[in-house]
């Protein structure tokens, strides 16, 4: 499958941006059924082995992608793929790239609003962005993306959904929006200052995801929110 | 008001299957104001539009004809009255409330044991009541109509899928 574009593995062109509560898109159906089954089958083998490791940070197993993962994950590594993510949002793409398969087991423990303001890309480590100029990364995450796969058909009360928030001090269960966990569905955010998001307790099923992030300039991202947030030095 | 002014329709339950089936069919013929709960609105907004990610520049059909998208819980007087004040300051008038909010019980309520029916009449018919008694305060009084402009959908009717090739008439 080398030298498949996206153009190719794309069942879904119509991307809908919402601005509220803070900019995202949310694409049901979004790839080609060849392509997702592909991407089920890699997700399943590595949920049913035991290469996945606890979070630190949330409820969650994870398994991280690597720039050796071959086709289909390998997919998202190539940069027609981030400019596509990034283009909708109108970021232009560093190249710099992270991942996993996340799987959560029944009963994950809900989690807390958060941005996803990191750069993750150089070490596997998350990094907060500091106010220390000399100690600021090259880039910081860009494009959040999820995509559901693997999971039983979703019913309304089952939680595992990822609801969007307009504060970090909004409760999980107090959501502007949630965006459940269907199959081949692709919600995706810029991450900001703003993007407030979290996963909300899965009560009844578990909930396996490929999540990445595209990466943006640190300083482009600073000049575009210092006059916004009204911050006079970062 | 100019006979050629596009017509205004302020519409509840917008996000649910009648109400986003009204505003695929009717947004290119009306201002639409749609009203919903919490639930997400398949459909162009201020707030929302579609892009392909292939060509971001490209100007889909899909987003000619946005509605203008209010959240509000209509169960609260505050909120029907923030409701109709925005939608006569966006747009001047409200020329039709179309009550596409409903309740629709699984089984036949009993009306006089039922705590659930309170429910159902407050967003079946008190709503709609509340909602048309302050348009008519806002703009209604005083004209001439000759058709009501008020449709309410009641929760035992079930949408079959067709839908009218016209607009109803305008108010005279």
């Amino acid at each position: 499958m080398t030298g498949t574009t996206v153009e190719q593995v794309l069942a879904n062109r119509r991307w809908a941006v919402s601005q509220r509560p803070f900019p995202h898109v949310v694409v049901d159906n979004v790839f080609q059924p060849g392509f997702y089954e592909e991407l089920v089958g890699v997700v399943r083998q590595v949920v049913t082995s035991d290469s996945m490791k606890n979070s630190t940070e949330h409820d969650i197993m994870i398994k991280p992608m690597t720039r050796a993962d071959s086709w289909p994950l390998g997919f998202f590594f190539g940069q027609p793929w981030q400019q596509a993510v990034n283009a909708v949002f109108r970021l232009p793409a560093t190249g710099h790239f992270s991942g996993a398969i996340h799987h959560h087991v029944v009963g994950s423990a809900s989690g807390y609003p958060h941005n996803d303001l990191r750069s993750d890309w150089l070490t596997g480590t998350t990094h907060s962005i500091t106010p220390r100029a000399q100690k600021r990364p090259h880039a910081v995450r860009g494009v959040a993306v999820l995509i559901y796969l693997a999971n039983p058909p979703w019913r309304p009360g089952d939680g595992g959904e990822a609801g969007l928030y307009r504060s970090a001090a909004d409760q999980v269960d107090r959501a502007a929006r949630f965006v459940a966990p269907v199959n081949n569905r692709l919600l995706a955010f810029p991450c900001s200052p703003l993007s407030f998001h979290a996963f909300r307790t899965n009560r009844r099923r578990p909930r396996n995801s490929l999540v990445m992030w595209t990466h943006q300039s640190t300083e482009a991202l600073i000049d575009q929110w210092r006059q916004l947030l009204g911050i006079g030095v970062l | 008001m100019s006979d050629d002014r596009r017509r205004v329709c302020l519409l509840t339950g917008a996000s649910g299957r009648l109400g986003i089936a009204f505003c695929r069919r009717y947004a290119s013929q009306y201002d639409i104001i749609a009203v919903t709960g919490r639930r997400p609105l398949p459909v162009p907004t201020q707030y929302q539009r579609w892009v392909d990610p292939l060509d971001t520049e490209a100007d889909l059909p899909a987003n000619r004809h946005p509605v203008y998208h209010l959240q509000a819980d209509l169960r609260d007087a505050a909120e029907r009255r923030r409701v109709v004040e925005v939608a006569v300051a966006r747009f001047g008038a409200v020329d039709l409330l179309v009550n596409a909010a409903v309740i629709s019980p699984r089984s036949a309520p009993l009306i006089a044991t039922d705590p659930s029916m309170d429910e159902v009449f407050a967003v079946n018919s008190v709503v709609p009541l509340r909602l048309a008694a302050l348009l008519a305060e806002a703009c209604w009084l005083g004209a001439t109509w000759s058709t009501c402009p008020v449709c309410t959908v009641p929760g035992s009717a079930r949408w079959t899928g067709s839908w009218p090739d016209t607009a109803p008439p305008r108010p005279r």
